[in-house]
Order: structure tokens, then C-alpha cells, then sequence
């Protein structure tokens, strides 16, 4: 019998889907168990694609990031705590991945490549924001798409950031200042 | 109100004096065509999203990525090492404490009655 079919029945099919469930897989992977930590990667994958589908725009950037993210949370697992949620921890995790390939890669002057279905189907409003994600300092831009696109509150991107409140705020203003800007400058 | 604080206060989140801004705009055509700007820059920013999505395989090319790991046993006894180092060196010390030195065990004992013993039965 494999691993996966000894968690399912230990924990149930109904309970499958509960977060206490998620502690049982992260001590057997602490323990070495690679299945154990596949079915953590099928639990959170989704998640982590929308996470990091934010800040990139190619379907391969994407699939780098998320494989990064959870090979950082297989090395690191030993520093998660179960006080919090392991979807939070993950969280941080992808969030700080995703941060330096972002501050990485708005440096570098590359086309704005898509070869994904967006959201966002409008290709105007598609190319206002990345107009105004253009003219922002990396940090500032990374903060914007959190507070618009996840609906996160300065608190809460300071949290999983493990940034001060002080450091998101002044940001937050920034990028709003300048996104103000910008519109009085095409709007008048 | 001036058009320059109407865009000011508009900017911000959530906007504040929203029935003085809504009587501004109702009757301002440029800060109204603003705030239709505002509003689809902040929506385009909501839908700033690449919509991708995971293969069934992808947990499969993770796996096949990861580092070995050391089993939880193996970490337990590295972590039990400065525990275990203390324990023998105690052991030690005190078996060693309670033995005798050499010069003792050579002064006292049957030694000497054996040596007299064998004298004494090569005399008689
Ligand atoms: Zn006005």
C-alpha cells in the first residue's frame, strides 16, 4: 500500500481537505518522505501559481518559480512552525521567491511577452498596467500588485513579507502617489 | 474643493469625503474622466494576472528535483549527540574514580601472603 493511501485512510476522505491534514504531511516529509511532500505540492500548487502568475507573464517563469518556491519550502521545512498555517508559511516562502526574480528581472529591458490567457481580457487595460507597473521602483510595484491584485491591507503584506509596516506603507504611498501622477499626465 | 485635491483625495484608499467628491465630479468633466482612469488602472492592476495554471505532472518534476533528506531518526540522534558525548564522559569519570591505582593493588592483597605461602612451602 502506498503512502498517500495510508494518510488518506488515517485521515479520512472527508478530513482529507483539512489543514490538520497538512501537519501530518509536513512532519512525514521533514522525516524524508518525498510522496508525503508531492501531496503537499498537489494541496498548495494552485495557490502558488496564482501567487507568482502576479508578478510574471510567461507560463515558463511561472512553472520556474512555483518549483522554486516549494524546493525552498523542502529545504527550510525545518524552520516551519506549526503555530501558523502551513499555506501562510508557503506563503512567505513563494512570496520571497517570486521578490527576487521580480527586482531581478524589472531590471533586465525585456518585450512584455505573453503566451498565457490573462485576466485581464482588455489589451488596453492590459498595457496601462504595465505602463504603470513600468514607472514604478521594483519594490514599489511589488507592493501595488499585492495591495490591488491580492487584496492584501499594508499589514498584511508586511506579515508575509516579513517586511516592517512602516517599509510597506511608505511604499504602498509611493506607488499610489505616482500612479496619480502618471493619470494626470494622460488625463489633462 | 479644488480639482487638485478632488485627484488627491481620489487617490487614496479607501477615498475619503466621498459625497463633497461625488458633487465635484457631477459636475467636472476633466476629474470625472479621471476618476474613470483611476478606476480601470486600479481594475488592471486587480487582473494583472498571467492565469496559468498547474500540469498534472508538475508535483512529478518537483519530487524529481529534490535533495535527499536525511531520515527524522538520523536528525533525533545528531540533536541527542552533545547529550550522549556528556553521558560517557560522566561514565567514564567515574569508572575511572572508582578504580584503584596500580601501586595500590600491587601494596596490598594476597600478593605478599602468596610469595610468603610459596617461601614457606619451599622451606618446609
Ligand atoms: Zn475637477
Amino acid at each position: 500500500m502506498s503512502n498517500t493511501a495510508i494518510w488518506t485512510m488515517a485521515l479520512g476522505e472527508d478530513v482529507r481537505e483539512a489543514k490538520d491534514g497538512d501537519a501530518l504531511l509536513v512532519a512525514a516529509a521533514r522525516g524524508g518522505d518525498d510522496e508525503a511532500f508531492g501531496e503537499l505540492v498537489r494541496r498548495h500548487q494552485r495557490r502558488v501559481f496564482r501567487l507568482a502568475g502576479r508578478f510574471f507573464k510567461r507560463q515558463e517563469e511561472v512553472e520556474d518559480v512555483a518549483q522554486e518556491t516549494f524546493l525552498q519550502a523542502w529545504r527550510k521545512l525545518d524552520t516551519y512552525r506549526a503555530r501558523a498555517p502551513f499555506e501562510h508559511w508557503l506563503t512567505r516562502v513563494c512570496l520571497n521567491c517570486c521578490y527576487g526574480r521580480f527586482r531581478k528581472r524589472k531590471g533586465d529591458d525585456l518585450p512584455l511577452e505573453y503566451d498565457l490567457p490573462s485576466a485581464a481580457p482588455d489589451p488596453t487595460a492590459r498595457l496601462e498596467a504595465e505602463r504603470l507597473l513600468g514607472a514604478l521602483a521594483p519594490d514599489d510595484a511589488f507592493v501595488l500588485l499585492l495591495l490591488h491584485g491580492e487584496g492584501w491591507s499594508v499589514a498584511e503584506i508586511a506579515e508575509r513579507l516579513g517586511w516592517s509596516r512602516a517599509n510597506v506603507k511608505v511604499r504602498a504611498h509611493r506607488a499610489r502617489k505616482k500612479l496619480q501622477k502618471l493619470l494626470m499626465e494622460t488625463s489633462s | 474643493m479644488n480639482c487638485k485635491r478632488v485627484r488627491l483625495l481620489l487617490s487614496q484608499e479607501p477615498a475619503q469625503n466621498r459625497g463633497e467628491l461625488d458633487r465635484h465630479l457631477d459636475r467636472c468633466r476633466a476629474c470625472g474622466a479621471f476618476a474613470e482612469r483611476l478606476e480601470r488602472a486600479r481594475e488592471a492592476l486587480r487582473d494583472h494576472h498571467a492565469g496559468a495554471e498547474p500540469d498534472s505532472a508538475f508535483s512529478a518534476r518537483v519530487i524529481a528535483r529534490l535533495p535527499r533528506r536525511s531520515p527524522t531518526v538520523g536528525w533525533a540522534a545528531l540533536r541527542l549527540l552533545p547529550i550522549t558525548t556528556a553521558l560517557l564522559l560522566v561514565l567514564s569519570a567515574w569508572v575511572w574514580l572508582g578504580t584503584k591505582p596500580p601501586s595500590e593493588m600491587v601494596a596490598s592483597g594476597p600478593t605478599d601472603d602468596l610469595v610468603g605461602w610459596v617461601l614457606q612451602g619451599a622451606s618446609e
